[in-house]
């Protein structure tokens, strides 16, 4: 690439920096350009199953509760949430409000629609676009990759049992990825290889392989039965998707990936290993952020299936038992209640962790954190039950809003998606709100 | 706003149901589905007081249902449906629904359900089936001959609702998918089809152990290898791609009674005990020394750990250990004896060491501070080289505890050596001739050195040891127990290995034209090119017939055909070329999905191309191989006798471990034993490497009665069990020794045999601290008996196991609270007698007879009796264990027999079932039992049967 001696490469400036070292180096990058207009502006949602306690705020166990005491600017944060301390600031905790369309819909179906707001019911098992993907369409056409979606399970699971939170504008799945080492290999790795002629020559290749495939599919498909038909359609949107695909990588072909030391964490952690596993997580999402590869993020910890989400034995990494789904079932009662929120306060602690270094990296007058909207939070408030999900936003101090407030709220006053309207118009993308919002969330804005 | 709705139901739930053919309990309350004459009367009794056109609490109204369940109804039926089966409505200040009524209103309401289900389900034709990974993977293996882990980007694959992942109807595709096929096609093809001349072969040959960087190993290293011991190959030269092989001469010494040694060969980064290495192979080694054998082991070294380019620690290791459990602890603790005193020896000690201290040649040290450190660091060496003097004194030379002595000998020296070291330091640290100094302290101390020299002249017999030299120190003891000791004599590394180059997968892919000679008349190019070009048309066309497993013709190919052209002209390289035809075939859809045609409605019988593949993906996972391929070209595999030939054909070949490993993992969960984690506060000392074992006793099992040609019902119940060393011991067993799976029979009054007191089993179905006997009567009724209870309904409380009362209980006292609430014990009675007949199996799987309970914030932990009795729904009396699976044995096994058949049937057509197939079923189920339950009849059956053999 060519560039002005007072330009850095991306690869110059990162070479032999360790994963675990954050540079400002957009700083730098963004010489001559650096107006808040021209700095990307990001989103990260990060899920977790089952619900957290709710215990009553004369329970002795109150402190073991995931939501603050106290309300507006005068709250306090419990055990569970206290690492978020120094962060004050930068966050708020929101309660009270849930997906109504949740609210017809069985206690561990509400996954799939965390992101999307939608009715899935009675057989009905399509879903619409969800808050990223939504923000991917309009915003990711700026970096590597448009959207990294990811999930202890891996995959898309079953509908409304999905291991993914992300799902496309025809409501379809996206499958996401679990193996630290695969994310990391597709985000940084130089898996390619050859030189650039040959890298060319390969996506032209991809490119015409693509649409020839596609030209015979097509003649395939009017021999098939309906029923396959559907099925096929699934694949012929896939070809056309990744010929898009081809294209995007074409144009990137001459940016060199970031590079990024393997050394700093273990991205060889697997779910057998959870401590290791979420951390490295988080660790992928913020380099993604870091070195610009994507915009948008999500992270599913579970899925709400107890019986099939291998994150249902993650609480055994901290001595917890029997696992998740009992935690929070035995979360209604004394003893129940410290229990879970010890998890709750681990996953926090992970979470505070990662908008710490959002917030400790330096981009243009603020912070990576600054212009990035990060959402945590569940579907559950207590086990099964969809409404009051328990909700932390953070960031998106440069993009206009305003924290350090527990903001609760009656359902029939708020409702999620306004947060998530609210979230697409401050991202840029479009004050038209979504899914079934009734308007904004404005006491979050500045 | 919305609706105040607040109801909040799962329908979803309640769609697990509806795939259950006939739920016991409902047919009891089956009504004869008159909306008008029983479920009206019902609902304007008990319902219509609050949910009418006056009231609609929860915005809900009864009274204008029709008893229609499809469109807008149907969510208000499946609320009604959960609300009244948790007991939740009518509410506790109504009139209650009684018994009766209720199970009519929700039978008929489940039952309209499932009719509708049944409407609207595509009618028993198999959903376009995409491969799923692992057929993806072997497909690939065996189209390429290059044995590589394809799927390992591939995102996993869903369940269907009976947990089967080669069902059409959940397997999906998607971007992200496609993308890593194209990039594991090019991988493959890259590897298959090579450009470069023949690579440089690495050989390595060991001897005596690479040392390890490791700096806490307890085990030993080196040839003899006791339980945890290892050897390490260290190359620095290795290959980076290709297969290779490593061949272990070996042999072993197996102590009467224990343990064969498990060999296992590992390969990767550094000889460290935990930098990434990954498995190659493991084997049991249990011939004697005298008769060394050679083992090998092959693998692709792209598959490992290899280190970057730079590395920090170059090199990769290979490791062979002994990984049995022989019992004994991997490295026995030094125990010997050691010398005691007495309080008064111990006072005398003291006071002469201080006595008979050494005296410093004043003169030279005159002008340094006492509190020098050096200073302190020779009174503090002097007075410890007293002490052991003085302690030396009291013992006798001919002590038994010879051990202690040698060792107290080292630390004379020791603390001699040390003394005259600081001096010399501290002399130079003054810039003082130590020589002299040392000469004059010497003199100075005459007396005591001769001294020293006196006492330990009486122990001249004893060679001093370091008390840390452990080699030394075992030689010195008595010989430990013997141990299971692997004995390596030689390692070999030899790669990348091939007979010739180019290599086999090349010269399949990319074979000679037959007729070399064939006329040219392509007159706008030049003859080369043209040749070329008709030699990728032959090789394209073969390699297709394979991918999609059908004839292929001059049109099936020429899309392919225009792709090799193009990147033909572009890159002028033949072979570059013909990988990416290659690359374009193995992203097609006839490669990736189980294409079988039907332009018309309705079911059409199979070509017999569809049919050799349906079969070959049943049976092998994989795409048919030439004699099949050859049968459905002659067209003749719709001979039966020539069909049932290939079926049995399949079945006896090692390839048809893939059916057993994926249908008995997929129809029992066995995957689910992942998912419990157990509690070692509860279990210590659990290995988790030990679920494996579980999981493959379970396959070996199944294996077993499959090509022994038994009795099904063996599954059931079975005088034998598949065990392997660690699994025998961990069921109290007398058993093979070692890794590998063996037959064992079982005594006449044995607690064991079946599936159901299998490890895995009882494992999977557990809270990883105890039983569950919910999970465990689902497990049963939704795996073995084809009849899946209705899912819990959302929000049903569970017990508080901490509380003290509760915690007391047996769980079957505990579950005897749900026939304390009427609509809990609906779902209840049909579940719990189920599960209560596994009480004395733990989470572990181990027969107990008091279950232990920890107790927060308790040391004791409560023991609590155990109880197996029940009364099934039928009204029958069960016991223990023994009861149920006689009473399944002798009462269920028509249910058993047709639910396993209808599993096979769904795995091997890949769909779900519904009632069109009910006939077939039956007709299957009663041919297995004239055949006397053999698998591999029904098999046959299976494959020959409607459903099989029809789109």
């Amino acid at each position: 690439m060519k560039q002005k001696s007072w330009q850095l490469d991306r690869r110059t400036l990162l070479r032999g920096v360790g994963a675990s070292l954050a540079l400002p180096w957009m700083d730098a990058m963004a010489w001559g350009e650096n107006t808040a207009a021209s700095l990307p502006t990001r989103f990260c949602c990060v899920y977790f199953p089952f619900g957290v306690a709710v215990p009553r705020e004369d329970d002795p166990s109150r402190q073991w509760g995931w939501f603050p005491t106290g309300e507006g600017k005068d709250f306090k944060f419990t055990h569970v949430l206290n690492s978020l301390e120094a962060l004050r600031d930068n966050v708020t905790v929101i309660g009270g409000i849930s997906h109504p369309n949740g609210w017809a819909m069985g206690g561990h179906d509400t996954g799939d629609i965390y992101l999307t707001g939608s009715l899935m019911k009675n057989g009905v098992f399509t879903n619409t676009i969800s808050l990223d993907q939504r923000i991917a369409e309009a915003n990711g056409a700026d970096t590597r990759f448009s959207s990294l979606t990811l999930s202890s399970d891996g995959g898309v699971g079953e509908p409304t049992r999905s291991c993914t939170l992300s799902f496309s504008r025809e409501g379809r799945p996206i499958p996401a990825l679990s193996s630290p080492s695969q994310i990391f290999a597709r985000l940084f790795g130089d898996e390619q290889g050859g030189t650039r002629t040959q890298q060319l020559q390969q996506l032209r290749n991809t490119s015409s392989m693509l649409d020839r495939v596609l030209e015979h599919s097509k003649q395939l498909n009017r021999s098939l039965g309906a029923n396959d038909q559907r099925k096929f359609d699934e694949y012929l949107s896939s070809v056309r998707t990744i010929e898009q695909r081809v294209e995007r990588a074409e144009a990137w072909l001459d940016v060199p990936k970031p590079e990024v030391s393997r050394d700093s964490l273990d991205f060889d952690a697997t779910q057998q290993g959870p401590i290791e596993y979420i951390k490295a997580i988080y660790e992928l999402m913020y380099l993604a952020f870091q070195t610009d590869s994507t915009r948008v993020a999500t992270y599913m910890i579970g899925q709400v299936a107890g019986a099939t989400t291998i994150a249902n034995a993650f609480p055994s990494c901290i001595g917890l038992s029997p696992n998740w789904h009992g935690l929070a079932h035995g979360a209604g009662k004394a003893g129940g209640i410290e229990k879970l929120g010890r998890f709750d306060q681990f996953l926090a602690q992970n979470h505070a962790a990662f908008l710490s270094r959002l917030n400790s990296t330096n981009e243009g007058d603020g912070t990576l954190l600054d212009r990035t909207i990060v959402l945590y939070g569940s579907s559950n408030s207590k086990t099964h039950n969809n409404h009051n999900y328990p909700l932390l936003l953070a960031g998106g101090r440069g993009l206009g809003l305003t924290h350090g407030q527990y903001l609760k709220y009656s359902e029939r006053d708020m409702r999620l998606s306004n947060l998530y309207a609210t979230v697409l118009h401050r991202l840029g993308v479009t004050d038209e709100g979504f899914s079934d919002s009734t308007g904004e969330m404005t006491d979050i804005l500045a | 706003m919305h609706p105040t709705r607040n109801l909040t139901a799962a329908p979803f739930l309640v769609f697990g149901c509806l795939f259950s053919l006939i739920p016991e309990l409902l047919e009891a309350a089956e009504t004869t589905g008159n909306f008008e004459r029983e479920i009206r009367p019902i609902l304007a009794r008990y319902c219509t007081d609050c949910h009418d056109a006056n009231t609609a609490k929860a915005d809900l109204r009864v009274d204008t249902l029709d008893g229609q369940l499809h469109g807008e109804q149907g969510e208000t039926w499946h609320d009604i449906l959960n609300r009244v089966s948790i007991g939740e409505m009518p509410p506790r200040d109504a009139e209650q629904l009684p018994t009766h009524q209720r199970r009519m209103l929700t039978g008929w309401i489940r039952s309209k359900l499932k009719k509708l289900a049944a409407q609207n389900n595509p009618g028993g034709q198999t959903v376009l089936r995409r491969l799923t990974r692992y057929e993806y993977n072997n497909t690939l293996r065996d189209l390429t001959g290059i044995a590589l882990d394809y799927s390992v980007d591939l995102p996993p694959d869903s369940n269907s609702p009976n947990g089967f992942k080669n069902n059409g109807s959940v397997l999906g595709i998607s971007p992200l998918q496609l993308e890593y096929y194209v990039g594991a096609a090019r991988k493959a093809m890259s590897k298959a089809i090579v450009t470069d001349p023949a690579p440089h072969v690495h050989r390595h040959h060991f001897e005596t152990s690479s040392p390890s960087n490791a700096p806490n190993i307890k085990t030993a290293i080196g040839n003899r290898m006791t339980p945890g011991g290892r050897f390490f190959g260290k190359m620095l030269e290795y290959p980076r791609e290709g297969e290779f092989v490593i061949r272990v001469k070996a042999s072993s010494l197996i102590p009467a009674g224990l343990e064969v040694p498990r060999m296992r060969v590992s390969l990767g980064l550094r000889s460290d005990t935990v930098s990434p290495t990954k498995l190659l192979g493991e084997i049991d080694v249990a011939n004697p020394e005298n008769a060394p054998k050679v083992y090998e082991f092959r693998g692709r070294i792209e598959e490992f750990p290899l280190p970057g380019h730079n590395p920090k620690f170059p090199g990769v290791t290979i490791v062979v250990s002994n990984e049995c459990d022989d019992g004994h602890p991997p490295e026995a603790d030094l125990v010997y004896p050691r010398i005691k005193f007495t309080r008064e020896e111990a006072k005398r000690v003291a006071s002469r060491a201080k006595e008979r201290a050494f005296v410093f040649p004043e003169a030279e040290i005159a002008g340094l501070k006492i509190q020098d450190k050096r200073l302190r660091e020779i009174t503090k060496a002097a007075e410890s080289l007293q002490k052991n003097i003085e302690e030396l004194r009291l013992v006798d030379p001919n002590s038994d505890a010879v051990v202690d002595l040698a060792c107290r000998l080292f630390e004379v020296n020791n603390s001699s050596k040390k003394l005259r070291n600081s001096i010399k330091q501290l002399c130079k640290q003054q810039k003082l001739d130590h020589a002299s100094i040392l000469k004059t302290f010497d003199t100075e101390n005459a007396e005591e050195i001769n001294d020293h020299r006196a006492v330990l002249s009486k122990f001249q017999h004893l060679t001093p040891v370091s008390r840390k030299d452990k080699k030394a120190l075992r030689a010195l003891l008595p010989p430990g127990p013997p141990r299971s000791t692997l004995v390596l004599e030689s390692l070999e590394f030899e790669g990348p290995i091939y007979d010739h180059w180019p290599p086999d997968s090349h010269r399949r892919l990319l074979p000679e034209l037959p007729d070399v000679d064939a006329p040219l008349n392509d007159h706008s190019e030049g003859g080369i090119q043209t040749k070329d070009r008709q030699h990728a048309q032959f090789a394209i066309q073969r390699f297709m017939k394979r991918a999609f497993r059908r004839p292929i013709t001059d049109h099936d190919s020429s899309y392919v055909l225009d792709y090799f052209n193009e990147v033909h002209a572009r890159s002028n390289s033949f072979e570059l070329a013909m990988r990416e035809a290659f690359v374009m075939i193995l992203v097609s859809p006839e490669f990736l999905f189980h294409v079988e045609a039907s332009p018309t409605l309705g079911p059409r019988p199979l070509t017999q191309h569809e049919i050799a593949t349906r079969l070959s993906y049943f049976l092998w996972s994989t795409t048919p191989d030439t004699q099949l391929t050859q049968l459905a070209d002659l067209g003749q595999l719709l001979n039966p006798s020539i069909l049932e030939a290939q079926v049995r054909r399949l079945l006896k070949s090692p390839q048809s471990s893939e059916f057993v490993t994926h249908f008995t993992d997929q129809w029992l969960d066995l995957s689910g034993l992942d998912r419990v984690a157990i509690n070692p506060e509860y279990y210590p000392g659990f290995d988790d490497a030990l679920k494996t074992s579980m999981r493959q006793e379970t396959h070996s099992f199944f294996a077993e009665v499959l090509h022994k040609e038994l009795n099904a019902l063996n599954l059931l119940d079975s005088d034998f069990l598949m065990l392997n060393g660690p699994l025998a011991k961990h069921y109290g067993l007398t058993g093979p020794k070692g890794g590998r799976f063996e037959r064992v029979d079982l005594a006449d009054n044995s607690r064991r045999g079946g599936l159901l007191t299998q490890a895995s089993v009882l494992l999977l179905n557990s809270t990883g601290e105890d039983s569950h006997p919910i999970r465990r009567g689902v497990w049963l009724r939704s795996r073995l008996l084809d009849d899946p209870p209705a899912p819990p309904p959302p929000d049903v409380p569970e017990l508080d196991s901490q509380s003290a009362k509760i915690a007391g209980q047996s769980v079957r006292q505990q579950l005897e609270h749900h026939s304390r609430r009427e609509a809990c014990n609906d779902c209840h009675r049909g579940i719990d007698p189920w599960g209560i007949p596994f009480e004395h199996f733990d989470a572990i799987g181990k027969y107990r007879t008091e279950a232990v309970r920890l107790q927060t914030g308790k040391r004791k932990p409560l023991q609590v009796d155990v109880s197996s009795q029940t009364v099934l729904p039928s009204g029958k009396s069960i016991d223990n264990m023994h009861d149920l699976k006689t009473h399944l044995l002798k009462s269920e096994r028509r249910r058993f027999a047709s639910a396993l058949v209808s599993r096979l049937l769904e795995y091997g057509t890949g769909r779900n079932l519904v009632f069109q197939d009910q006939a077939s079923i039956e007709q299957l189920t009663d041919q297995f039992e004239a055949s006397e339950y053999r698998l591999s009849d029904l098999i046959v059956a299976i494959v020959q049967s409607k459903p099989f053999q029809n789109k």
